[in-house]
């Protein structure tokens, strides 16, 4: 009885070891949360771009459709063209008005040839605000080898603030406590204020009054056993 | 669930579901102290730590032994109130002995499957205190009624094992009715148990602040009732494996060839199940994966297309695996089978379709290249075989490959009997046009899938598996009247099969269990960083995908890990088994 238990753990760990060994052979990649980049009205065209690269290569996953490069995902539009082409597009509408429209409102225009499955760059998963959205134009200008001309205006710096933060776990979880009693949490550095003011601000559904909060330091999480500091969103 | 000798006594059966009720509470009431303890004594904080290991790695493992103890504990009794309606209907005491056999294997399961789920809660609320209360606050209705179903099932599947004996004869009905409600308890607790992992997934019912705004419309969320159905089917098709390995060891084991005999046939009738509840499967899997894909397109991109996409070719490697095992098991059976050698000249023809769809399968659209090696190529996909790594050749490859595996079980099932009915030629005929036409309607759509865009090209593999489905249907109308009253050749030789096919029992359970474990990853991954997708973001320094190869080398130790506690109930069932015989 002995014997055959040790030959079919012997044929257990062949089976497994196996199927692990596959999976060391397939391509080895580690994926992080985007890191947050702070966007203001002077942020140089240059920097501008660059966040947004960032931004389409990870938060806004738009890579996983398109592609940038000779070799990528040609399920989308290759985005080497897009900024080119977009004064063309629709008739009446110039490039960044296309552009902006392209990414929040993906549904209205159709390139021709592609089917209707873009989310808007506005909405979870991407959930990106009016000031991130221009800065993925600002690199789609450079990445068809234009002059940046989208600008940063104080009412989307503003409009990200107010946006802010809906979809952040912290203050999400924050409304409830365990065993499942809701609590509202006040941070220290909340301070009461209209919700009419801050209209998605609000931390509960029930709760009278919204909270202001002092930018709150970025807390850098510890890093990975190879010693890296994986990225960090403190909100948007 | 004590796993002692039954003896028939109204106080016995009432004393072992008094028994079964003390424990779930005992342990119910250690875990909320356990967790109220810890989370009152340790410090506020949104994450913590296991003892220095990765919260997300410990709350994994975990999780994944109790999804496959709960898998085995709610698949078996469906297959085991199946197996005792038929020994109901045949009068044939053999299938009562197999259902209290399939049934036995669950008395350590069960409370193995307890004690995994409340160190699974003490490690939500300690390592994962935040998200804990906030999914709780959301969902506290079904938390409450999870708990009123686990007492519900505890009760009825106590009085079901305990009244076994008690139940027999004219009561043989009340003996059924505990089994189908213990089923429907174990259904109605697979349900619950889902609302919150799809919640996760495909997050409905809040507002753009996380507050609910339907507790319905989050119960009811996009990818609930997909993976309600395809976990209902694993769950069958994962224990119908485990009691084929269990029969498998039994059968190794074996003194005598009587009992060889035994457990060569519940080993058939185990990976029968398996393989059963298996062929469904990928449909469900397909309606899932349509579902994800209407939730969010990014989602589904990067599901099958992105950071996961190379996952899905050790899927299909497992799959692939799978079908090859089960075939070959059916194949090795086919030698105690007197007549079967008529059909053995099929088995090449069908090795090599399923090793064709097997390659096809595990071909990767996209191969890691360098610049020479691409423009050797002529980009980034091979210009033959990257025509076999998309979903169309895919498709076509494991319809397919199901059509061959239930053409090959259907060989086995006619192997010692010859049609005696005045039809029979034209019935073959049918069945095989059937056959046939399914196989070239898989085929055609397959090609044409080439010229059409993705979103109407995933729209084809319903098309494909109705072929598949309807010709079975179709087959099996035809073959149950067409062997009614067919000539035996001679009587199955059960017992008399080699140790090699018990192998592939375990291969089969192996893999199926391995298969759980990545599928589990996968399915849990695809939220990336989120906790609840789009919602909720993960804040922990875990919230990143890890790479391919540690999470397989997890899945492994998960999956050894799963089969020593298995080894536990095997143990425990062949050692009551041997105190029965004794007796």
């Amino acid at each position: 009885m002995k014997a055959t238990f040790f030959k079919i753990f012997a044929f257990l760990l062949v089976t497994v070891s196996t199927y692990s060994y596959v999976g060391q052979l397939v391509p080895q990649f580690e994926e992080y949360p985007p890191a947050k980049k702070v966007i203001a009205v002077s942020t140089p065209p240059a920097e501008l771009a660059a966040i947004g690269e960032e931004l389409v290569r990870v938060k806004g996953g738009c890579l996983i459709c398109h592609k940038v490069t000779e070799t990528g995902n040609e399920r989308g539009p290759d985005l080497r063209k897009a900024a080119g082409q977009a004064a063309t597009r629709k008739p009446g509408m110039d490039a960044g008005a296309y552009l902006l429209e392209a990414l929040t409102q993906p549904e209205v225009f159709l390139v021709p040839g592609y089917p209707k499955m873009m989310p808007s760059a506005l909405k979870p998963p991407a959930n990106m605000n009016l000031a991130e959205v221009k800065a993925i134009i600002a690199y789609l200008q450079t990445l068809g080898g234009a002059e940046v001309t989208v600008k940063i205006v104080a009412d989307d710096i503003k409009a990200a603030k107010a946006a802010g933060p809906v979809h952040k776990g912290k203050e999400a979880m924050g409304a409830y406590g365990w065993p499942g009693r809701r609590r509202t949490i006040r941070p220290a550095s909340c301070r009461p204020i209209s919700a009419s003011r801050f209209p998605r601000a609000s931390v509960t559904k029930s709760s009278p009054t919204s909270w202001a909060c002092r930018a709150s330091p970025i807390r850098r999480p510890a890093p990975n056993r190879r010693g890296r500091t994986r990225g960090y969103v403190s909100g948007w | 669930m004590s796993s002692s000798t039954t003896s028939p006594s109204t106080l016995s059966a009432l004393k072992g579901a008094y028994k079964g009720v003390l424990k779930i509470s005992l342990m119910l009431a250690a875990t909320y102290l356990v967790a109220q303890g810890l989370s009152s004594y340790l410090p506020a904080a949104d994450y913590r730590q296991f003892f220095g290991l990765s919260n997300r790695t410990t709350v994994w493992i975990i999780a994944e032994l109790h999804l496959m103890f709960a898998a085995f504990v709610l698949g078996v009794p469906i297959f085991a109130v199946i197996t005792e309606f038929v020994g109901k209907l045949t009068g044939e005491k053999k299938y009562d002995d197999l259902a209290k056999e399939f049934t036995k294997l669950l008395a350590m399961a069960y409370t193995l499957t307890a004690v995994l789920g409340c160190i699974l809660l003490v490690l939500f609320v300690v390592l994962y205190p935040k998200l804990t209360g906030y999914l709780s606050g959301l969902f506290k209705p079904t938390w409450l009624l999870y708990i009123v179903l686990i007492f519900g099932e505890v009760i009825i599947a106590y009085l079901y094992w305990y009244s076994w004996d008690l139940l027999q004869g004219t009561r043989k009905k009340w003996h059924l009715l505990l089994g189908v409600l213990v089923n429907l308890w174990g259904t109605a607790l697979l349900f619950v148990a889902d609302i919150w992992v799809t919640f996760m997934m495909s997050p409905a019912g809040i507002d753009d602040a996380g507050n609910l705004t339907s507790l319905w419309a989050a119960i009811d969320n996009p990818t609930w009732m997909p993976i309600n159905i395809h976990r209902l089917l694993a769950n069958v098709a994962f224990g119908g494996s485990i009691a084929a390995a269990y029969a498998a060891v039994r059968f190794l084991n074996a003194k005598t060839d009587e009992e060889r005999a035994r457990f060569d046939w519940m080993g058939y009738i185990g990976s029968f199940i398996a393989i059963g509840a298996f062929i469904p499967l990928p449909f469900a899997g397909y309606w899932l994966g349509r579902e994800i894909y209407q939730f969010s397109e990014q989602m589904g991109v990067s599901m099958m297309g992105g950071s996961f996409a190379w996952l899905w070719i050790l899927q299909a490697m497992l799959i692939g695996g799978l079908f090859l095992a089960s075939n070959f098991y059916l194949w090795l059976g086919m030698g105690r089978i007197p007549g079967a050698e008529r059909y053995v000249k099929f088995q090449i023809p069908m090795m090599i379709l399923l090793a064709i769809g097997f390659i096809v399968w595990a071909t990767p659209r996209s191969i890691i290249a360098s610049g020479a090696e691409m423009s050797a190529m002529g980009g980034s996909h091979h210009p033959f075989l990257g025509l076999f790594g998309v979903m169309a050749a895919k498709n076509t490859a494991v319809n397919l490959m199901i059509l061959t595996t239930f053409f090959s079980f259907m060989l086995y099932r006619r192997g010692n009997r010859i049609p005696t009915v005045s039809w029979a030629a034209a019935g073959k005929i049918v069945q095989a046009l059937v056959i046939a036409t399914a196989a070239g309607v898989v085929l055609g759509y397959g090609v044409y899938s080439y010229f059409v865009p993705s979103n109407i090209r995933i729209g084809f593999s319903v098309y494909q598996v109705g072929a598949v489905l309807s010709a079975m249907a179709l087959f099996v109308a035809i073959d149950i009247p067409l062997l009614k009253g067919a000539k035996e050749i001679g009587a199955i030789r059960w017992g008399q099969i080699p140790a090699r096919a018990q192998y592939a029992l375990f291969f089969l359970a192996i893999s199926f269990t391995w298969l759980m474990g990545l599928m589990g990853y996968i399915r849990s991954g695809i939220r990336q960083y989120w906790h609840v997708y789009g919602r909720v973001m993960d804040e922990s320094a875990n919230a990143y995908t890890m790479m391919h190869g540690h999470a397989t080398i997890i899945v492994s130790i998960i999956t050894v890990t799963f089969f020593l506690l298995v080894s536990v109930v095997f143990w425990m069932a062949s050692r009551n088994d041997g105190k029965e015989q004794t007796a």
